[in-house]
């Protein structure tokens, strides 16, 4: 062998080498430095700790993205109700698979889950793989996934890392929340600035979308069937400009029904205004997450119809 | 055949080895040549079935034209133009039979309006149209049925170029062997590293974060900036194709056309386009300009802005890629900067944004929204105050902002780093060390998701 061809060979495993050692360092910043999946990495934790003390009596248990983690004020709901409930609430990014999972490690048998969460997050072929950040929660969680799973996590992105780097730099708080925003329940709050004009596009789904979130949605009733307990769907609150907030209040009453047509198996509780609000002090710093007092507001409006719902099983 | 997915890369090593073991089991009389063609043709059969097809029809008419050619003892021009105009029917009627239709008829048939092109068809079309006026013109003999199909398949550069000539490649395909040569392989994963740090470290992240960007057509620095933006993602993406070909190719032990040379480091237009996907304009000067008269003509100029017209057609069906094209010409009609004795720093900086402004006419395809740009461009008063301070809201957060600096910074860098090897184009970025640091890059900061090459669109 000819010394220029050993260096080569050398060189092609100093480059694998090189390889293997970033993806490992990319899985420890995932699982120990990512800020995102750390706070909801400890939100998660923390809500079992919480959930491991619950009664055996049935609970209602709120789950979603996080118009549901900012949204819902469990103790407000069981106040009104007399119902034990929990928010067991995530985010968009981690995907449906994620707070979906983590909400039925929680349930018991009885238990009815009310998923709380855009209805185009529902809209993903089903053999999806998991994303960047549901992937990342997946290994912190549970320290269990698959090769393919294990390489998404592991590689954070340009955008994420350079501006992580920059807050670092700045000594300016890694990720917009902190464990304090976290109350006993389940609900997340942000004390930031709320949103001064809401969304002013029309609500629209297409009728390929309504489809399949109707097999999403009908998967994850099967899902909770065999947990002992009932789904129910409930359409967020958004924050809707005043020209078309009546609009999007038809919109989306006809979307549920429409919906709850498509899905036999799912309970529809209506959503209180419908799913749309220009009130724009009921929220805190998306068209989403509302503040302390919206999510109190908001929780006190929608308990009667939820619990409408689960007296009609 | 996209070369930034993971399934490529596992067809790939799939096929080579399956191909390695029967080295391993055949020893002596291995058709090495049968299996180069079945490997490319399964490639790019994985693509699409449509994708195959078109490219068999294409490869047909050629090489029965070829075989009949070949056989004449006089050749009218007629019919060699008829066959080129055979072999060009495919990309007609898939790439510009839309765009023909809806000028004459001004709505095209719906047969036509979703049509998808077939990935490389312009590419293999253009290189087997020079292979067969190259035997023709300069009564080269027939080359055998494999030799012509490896040439016309040869899975590297099928899907986006380089267009290669029969000089250079068909000799390549006709001593072809399957070897296990370290060195070459070893040479061959430098490039491909470059290659897929400039598509998705560099050419994905400023896609995405181009694309947070609201851009204000009435604001003259917002439009610099998507041209910018523009101007960085093109480059490396379509270099980082060119250089991901090279390189699989190195590793087989064939030599590619080196399709960009710092491109970005040239000082007047006609030495952009020696720079700029080298092998187009190579095909444009040796088919085209030449035949039709070149420098000798008394048309001259009018014969360059046809013909970079007509480079511009090739980029995509709509006026605006003829507008390109043609403004492409008449800049390389101008003498260069350096002619003026202004300072080369500066012909360098006022040459690059003449590049910048002209990709304006590539990618925006609505023509009152390029009309408008192009008119706030051009209009020294849109550039005040209030419009620069405007540039901060554009962005939908500080973060984001930041985000478009750094990778702006790093694409500058790395053509800075293309300008310490001018002599061996990218020997700094090939570099064995370079080479490590990419790895990182391009494990670490490429984006959850990905776009398609641009040039797959051609």
């Amino acid at each position: 062998m000819s010394s220029s061809t050993s260096t080569s060979k050398k060189w092609l495993l100093f480059y694998l080498a090189a390889l293997i050692l970033t993806a490992g360092v990319g899985l420890i910043y995932a699982t120990r430095f990512e800020p995102e999946t750390q706070f909801w990495t400890k939100i998660f934790q923390q809500r079992r700790a919480e959930m491991a003390r619950r009664s055996d009596a049935p609970h209602v248990l709120f789950t979603g993205d996080s118009a549901c983690a900012f949204g819902i004020d469990a103790k407000v709901f069981t106040q009104e109700s007399g119902i034990p409930s929990f928010n067991l609430g995530g985010t968009r990014q981690m995907g449906i698979e994620i707070f979906m999972e983590e909400t039925l490690r929680q349930t018991k048998k009885g238990d009815t889950i009310v998923l709380i969460c855009n209805p185009k997050l529902l809209v993903k072929a089903e053999s999806a793989p998991l994303t960047k950040a549901g992937a990342q929660m997946a290994l912190a969680l549970s320290g269990e996934s698959d090769l393919s799973e294990k390489i998404t996590a592991s590689r954070p992105g340009f955008n994420h890392l350079i501006t992580h780097g920059a807050k670092l730099g700045l000594h300016r708080p890694a990720f917009a929340y902190q464990i304090e925003n976290y109350h006993p329940g389940g609900l997340v709050t942000t004390a930031e600035r709320p949103q001064q004009s809401g969304q002013n596009d029309a609500f629209e789904i297409s009728q390929s979308d309504l489809i399949s979130a109707s097999h999403s949605l009908t998967y994850w009733a099967e899902r909770c069937k065999v947990a002992g307990a009932t789904l129910a769907y409930l359409i967020p609150l958004e924050l809707t400009s005043q020209e078309v907030v009546e609009k999007n209040r038809e919109f989306k009453d006809a979307f549920r029904l429409e919906f709850a047509a498509q899905v036999s198996s799912v309970k529809f509780p209506k959503s209180p205004q419908q799913g749309c609000s220009s009130d724009s002090s009921l929220f805190a710093d998306t068209l989403f997450h509302l503040t302390a007092e919206g999510a109190a507001t908001f929780t006190r409006e929608l308990t009667q119809d939820v619990v409408r719902t689960i007296q009609s099983q | 055949m996209n070369f930034s997915l993971p399934t490529f890369w596992l067809s790939l090593f799939a096929g080579l080895t399956f191909i390695w073991l029967l080295t391993r089991l055949i020893r002596q009389n291995l058709p090495h040549r049968w299996l180069l063609a079945a490997l490319s043709l399964t490639l790019l059969g994985l693509e699409s079935a449509l994708t195959l097809a078109v490219f068999l029809s294409v490869f047909s008419v050629t090489y029965l034209a070829l075989r009949w050619l070949a056989r004449q003892k006089k050749l009218p021009p007629l019919f060699i133009a008829l066959v080129v105009v055979l072999q060009f029917l495919p990309l007609l009627f898939f790439k510009y039979g839309n765009f023909l239709t809806s000028q004459v008829f001004s709505e095209a048939p719906d047969l036509l309006r979703d049509l998808i092109i077939p990935v490389g068809l312009s590419f293999y079309t253009f290189q087997m149209v020079g292979l067969l006026v190259d035997t023709v013109k300069d009564h080269l003999p027939l080359p055998s049925f494999l030799d012509c199909l490896n040439f016309a398949s040869f899975f590297p550069q099928i899907v986006a170029g380089p267009i290669e000539r029969r000089s250079d490649l068909l000799p390549q395909m006709e001593r072809f062997r399957f070897q296990l040569d370290w060195d070459s392989i070893e040479r061959g994963v430098r490039w491909v590293i470059l290659g897929l740090f400039m598509k998705l470290t560099l050419a994905e992240n400023i896609a995405a974060e181009s694309a947070a960007v609201t851009i204000d057509p009435g604001n003259p620095f917002l439009v610099w900036l998507e041209c910018l933006f523009f101007s960085f993602r093109i480059y490396n993406d379509f270099a980082g194709y060119s250089f991901i070909a090279y390189g699989i190719a190195t590793a087989l032990g064939v030599k590619l056309t080196l399709n960009f040379l710092s491109p970005y480091w040239t000082t007047n237009f006609r030495d952009f386009w020696r720079h700029w996907h080298v092998s187009l304009s190579q095909w444009f000067r040796d088919y085209l300009y030449i035949p039709l008269g070149g420098n000798r003509s008394t048309w001259r100029p009018t014969l360059i802005l046809l013909v970079f017209a007509a480079s511009g057609i090739w980029h995509g069906a709509g006026w605006n890629f003829v507008f390109w094209g043609a403004l492409h010409g008449l800049l390389v009609l101008l003498p260069p900067w350096t002619k003026f004795r202004i300072p080369k720093l500066l012909a360098w900086g006022l040459h690059l944004s003449l590049v910048a402004f002209t990709w304006l006419f590539f990618f925006e395809r609505d023509s009152a929204l390029l009309f408008e740009k192009v008119t706030t461009l051009l209009n020294p008063m849109t550039y005040s105050p209030e419009h620069l301070k405007a540039i901060m809201s554009a962005f939908p957060n500080r973060s984001a902002m930041f985000a478009s600096g750094a990778i702006l910074a790093l694409c500058a860098l790395a053509v800075g780093l293309e300008g310490f090897s001018l002599k061996k184009p990218y020997a700094l970025l090939t570099h064995r060390f370079t080479c490590l640091v990419m790895i990182v890059l391009i494990y670490l900061f490429q984006p959850a998701t990905y776009h398609e090459f641009i040039y797959f669109n051609f």
